[in-house]
């Protein structure tokens, strides 16, 4: 009985340790904001607003990508400290927050839609259309009036949801070709040279290909329309119509374009475990271990490729021309929670990040802002990033209709595997794909 | 008969030393055409990057929340199981059958309840969210389990123990639930992998980085465009490692076996 | 005294309640608003068409070929997982019921699949199966069983049991624990009066393990069912059930339609037709348990 008494009382302390000490030690420097979080149960009432005897002190909270604030040494935490100084009253609380789809963007759809949700958040700009569909973010078009011209037009593009204006852009990635330069020499092909045309390339991708490698590779996990987005607009193809009521995917550019693209796959110049990677890893990978001589990536590949030493000279070239030289931008915007305390002071931090003086921020992290001046950058000087932050002028967003993943996933992407897998008509396959995707457009 | 546990083993687990060994890679060497199995060097740097910043606070974090879970499922477990198991009530079977219903439910459709249910009772950023949680997903396997273990402790064996004057609260304490010991220990095992392994709701509940639990420490290595396979496998080692020694242990001194010669006839 | 007369007399309900109590509470609120929700039209993107719409979802969720095909696939992955599972635990159970020494490290090693979390077991899997970077491929060519490359989770004839094989080898630990936990009680002395008997090992087996511990195993069937028809996270994070639905289970179905469609009323309808399948389940088990009651 003793035991049991004893037993029942430690469990009671514990559970007592649990209520009580979790909420109040939750301090650090990075997000020390757990203990104001009560309730929640109304809307706006997820920080509190001390008063002190100078003036009203405002506390936001704001989500960042986790590897971008995981230490007080991170550029974007200094950068929090420097508006803080200038802007005494309010106070800024980091919530690093694990990227993902399901960890980052569904679990802020879940706390705004529970009544609470940080005051700001860095959105990756293909959730943005969904965020504003939904009412979880708030439009800023008449605060931002003064600064819009400042971006260029892609990023800009990517915050806008009918019309107005729902954040600011900060990151811009597009995507350019990586290329093993060792290889293209081996291959008879001159390596500062690189293909600027589509004939250039699928030769070059074909002469690459043998023995074991391949010329060419994409992310072929979902289906690939990310890789081949860029091949559609280069070749004067378009996704929708201005307005977003109709597909247009069906035209002879795009199936000019899949035809490109995925007649690669079907000429074997791309390795067939490249139908399920989804991550930048494998295709990173691939490139370091020289199964794969070219493929499409972003910036952020630089930094891998980088650090893992590789033993042959690569580099980077800009996307070819079809009728036209594209390629597809992802990218990060600032955007301002539909619970936030205070949409002003909210906006004035965005606003702060996203100046002139800020996008050194972004040269820390090996980014490119989104801003018309990036050329400023220190990384500029760098000649691989300078591919890149050159390709931004010819980058487009991705459509900011908040059905878009919808029909990625559940129409395009699915009607690219059937070309790849069951060697569909292409025509037929992409025009039953129109059809469907037009009655997800027009029931939105 | 060791030789063929021992090739058992191998076939089982060579998932994990694939994971093992690819902890112990250097960076350049993770992701290789052709595979290699084990590493061509030693680097320790998998693992001394891992447990780099808050991965400590993680690891508490996630056992006391386990531990607590654990405890507080088998103690209703215990009482519900033996409540069923010895006693014939009104609607008792339509309550254990009713239990059984609250498993079906797709776990990814209850965030956003719970999430405002949590919100509600100000308990979001706490551990305590979770800790209720967890409780809710393991109880119904709980008190089935325990249910069935202490039906196969045949009743007699409280009778005799009352028969020589111990209180019936007592019986269950000194016979039964000792008696049960196995399945107890199996269904705690249970219950703590699973607030151990927990993502989705963690994730969800908890805001701030020092409340976070090792599921949501092991999604950081995973990065937006790459991931450091030497130190997510690192990591996974030292999340799974600890749980099994813990059981082994558990087994060597909660467990006795059978008790063979106490039930006569 | 007559307090405790009380207790005594009720001192089942008494124990019962908590876990009621509190199940009630997690449980009811969800189930009601989701019955609730699973007649309205109800979009996330679109707030201003919310509304009722009786049985809309159902019919439009039925007259998906999407939605049929992953109920024949979420039935042939649970049959295919259970039984596989069961088929794994159940002969290692067995043997490490034996006493034979360091069976305890033995236990503790095969607990790891089980124990492993599963977004790591998954990106193991996945990475073993690769085309270019896995090591199935390439002990199995090594062994000159093929000759080039199966892409195993990219193929739509293979993705669905390949991750059934991840499934199986994750779960059946659970199985085999609670298994051995049941034969552990089973005292010595009945295989002791067998032995007098004469009984032959499979004798032993069949009609002394087996029946003494159906009711564990009969109970790891019904829960393993439950867990297995539910599972999402592997299947999700392995092939997120393609290519072309060829692995789309109910599960992923689910996902999708809450969480990339934002279709929240037909998200609450594909819940509540899932759990009309389980409940099948659970209503042959209660008919199993009744006889076996009436038997004793």
């Amino acid at each position: 009985m003793k035991k049991a008494v004893s037993l029942l009382l430690i469990f009671s302390l514990m559970l007592l340790a649990a209520c009580g000490g979790s909420g109040g030690n939750g301090g650090n420097s990075a997000g020390g904001s757990g203990n104001q979080k009560d309730g929640g149960s109304t809307a706006n009432q997820n920080s509190d607003v001390s008063q002190n005897s100078g003036g009203k002190t405002v506390e936001l909270t704001v989500w960042v990508y986790d590897y971008l604030a995981s230490d007080d040494n991170s550029p974007l935490v200094q950068a929090k400290k420097a508006f803080e100084d200038a802007n005494p009253n309010i106070k800024i609380n980091f919530q690093p927050t694990v990227y993902g789809t399901s960890s980052y963007r569904d679990k802020f759809i879940t706390q705004v839609n529970g009544g609470a949700g940080p005051d700001v958040i860095i959105s990756d700009v293909v959730w943005v259309p969904q965020l504003a569909s939904m009412g979880t973010i708030l439009p800023i078009t008449d605060k931002a009036q003064g600064v819009v011209d400042q971006f260029h037009e892609g990023p800009l593009q990517t915050v806008t949801y009918k019309g107005e204006l729902y954040g600011l852009p900060w990151e811009a990635s597009p995507m350019a070709i990586y290329y093993n330069k060792d290889a293209f020499r081996a291959a008879g092909l001159d390596p500062d040279n690189p293909p600027k045309t589509w004939q250039e390339l699928h030769d070059a991708a074909k002469a690459l290909t043998g023995g074991g490698k391949y010329g060419f590779a994409y992310m072929g996990g979902w289906g690939g329309s990310f890789d081949w987005l860029p091949f559609l607009w280069q070749a004067g193809g378009e996704l929708f119509d201005a307005e977003g009521k109709t597909a247009l995917f069906n035209s002879p550019e795009a199936v000019e374009s899949v035809n490109f693209l995925f007649g690669m796959v079907k000429e074997e110049l791309i390795p067939p475990a490249a139908l399920t990677w989804k991550s930048w890893d494998e295709l990173n990978s691939a490139f370091g271990a020289g199964l794969i001589a070219m493929y499409q990536s972003g910036a952020w590949s630089l930094n891998s490729l980088n650090s893992a030493n590789l033993s042959f000279d690569w580099g980077v070239f800009e996307s070819p021309a079809g009728k036209q030289q594209a390629t597809v931008l992802g990218g990060m915007d600032w955007v301002i929670g539909a619970n936030t305390v205070d949409a002003d002071a909210a906006y004035k931090w965005i606003e702060f990040i996203t100046n002139k003086e800020n996008m050194e921020v972004l040269s820390k992290f090996n980014r490119i802002s989104a801003r018309k001046d990036n050329t400023e950058q220190s990384i500029f000087s760098d000649p691989q990033m300078k591919v890149f932050i050159d390709s931004i002028k010819f980058a487009k967003a991705r459509p900011s209709t908040p059905v878009w993943t919808e029909v990625d996933y559940n129409v395009l992407q699915p009607a690219l595997l059937k070309i790849v897998h069951d060697d569909a008509d292409v025509q037929q396959t992409m025009d039953e794909a129109v059809k469907q995707a037009n009655e997800l457009l027009s029931a939105n | 008969m060791h030789l063929l546990m021992i090739c058992i083993v191998f076939v089982i687990d060579f998932p994990f030393l694939w994971m093992l060994f690819t902890s112990l890679k250097p960076v350049g060497e993770t992701m290789t055409i052709p595979p290699t199995f084990l590493p061509r060097s030693i680097s320790w740097d998998g693992f001394i990057r891992a447990v780099d910043g808050n991965f400590a606070q993680y690891f508490i974090n996630s056992l006391y929340i386990a531990l607590i879970t654990t405890a507080a499922a088998l103690v209703l477990g215990i009482m519900a199981g033996i409540g069923f198991s010895r006693y014939r009530f009104r609607g008792s079977r339509g309550f254990q059958l009713g239990i059984l219903v609250t498993q079906l439910f797709p776990l990814i459709l209850l965030v956003t309840p719970y999430y405002v249910l949590m919100s509600r009772f100000g308990l979001i950023d706490k551990h305590l969210s979770l800790i209720i949680t967890y409780c809710a997903f393991t109880l119904p396997f709980c008190v089935w389990m325990l249910n069935t273990y202490f039906h196969s402790v045949p009743v007699d064996m409280e009778e005799s123990a009352m028969i020589d004057g111990c209180s019936r609260l007592g019986a269950y304490f000194r016979i039964t639930i000792p008696l049960a010991a196995p399945g107890i220990a199996a269904t705690a095992i249970f219950a703590f992998v699973l607030a151990w392994n927990e993502f989705i709701f963690a994730n969800t509940f908890l805001d701030s980085a020092a409340m976070r639990t090792l599921p949501i420490g092991l999604r950081t290595f995973i990065g937006q465009y790459s991931t450091e396979w030497n130190v997510l496998m690192a990591a996974s080692v030292i999340t799974t490692l600890p749980v099994v020694l813990m059981f082994v242990f558990l087994q060597k001194h909660f467990i006795r076996g059978m008790t063979s010669g106490s039930v006569k006839g | 005294m007559n307090f405790y007369r009380l207790i005594d007399r009720h001192l089942g309900k008494i124990l019962v309640a908590p876990a009621l109590i509190g199940l009630a509470f997690v449980v009811l609120y969800p189930l009601f608003m989701n019955i609730f929700m699973s007649f309205q039209e109800m979009k996330l993107t679109r707030p201003d068409a919310h509304g009722w719409v009786g049985f809309d979802n159902y019919k439009a969720l039925l007259g998906d070929p999407v939605f049929r095909k992953a109920i024949g696939n979420s039935l042939l992955w649970t049959v295919l997982g259970v039984t596989g599972q069961l088929l794994v635990a159940l002969p290692i159970a067995l043997l490490l019921n034996v006493d034979f020494r360091g069976r305890g490290f033995y236990r503790g090693a095969l607990l790891i699949p089980w124990v492993m979390p599963s977004v790591v077991a998954a990106f193991t899997w996945v990475w073993m199966y690769d085309g270019s970077f896995g090591i199935i491929n390439h002990i199995l060519m090594q062994l000159h069983l093929i000759e080039k490359p199966i892409i195993w989770l990219g193929k739509k004839d293979t993705a669905l049991l390949a991750v059934v094989i991840e499934h199986i080898w994750k779960g059946f630990p659970f199985p085999m624990v609670m298994l051995l936990a049941s034969l552990q009680t089973i005292p010595k002395d009945i295989y002791e009066a067998a032995d007098v008997d004469g009984a032959s090992r499979w004798q032993k087996v069949m009609r002394i393990t087996i029946p003494l511990i159906m009711p564990t195993l009969a109970l790891c069937t019904v829960f393993l069912t439950i867990w297995t028809f539910n599972s999402f996270e592997n299947i999700w994070l392995m092939t997120e059930g393609g290519p072309l639905n060829a692995s789309e289970t109910l599960t992923t179905y689910v996902y999708k339609v809450a969480f990339q469609s934002f279709d929240l009323g037909k998200a609450a309808s594909s819940a509540l037709i899932m759990l009309s399948m389980l409940s099948v389940v659970i209503a042959i088990y209660a008919i199993f348990i009744s006889r076996r009651q009436e038997v004793r």
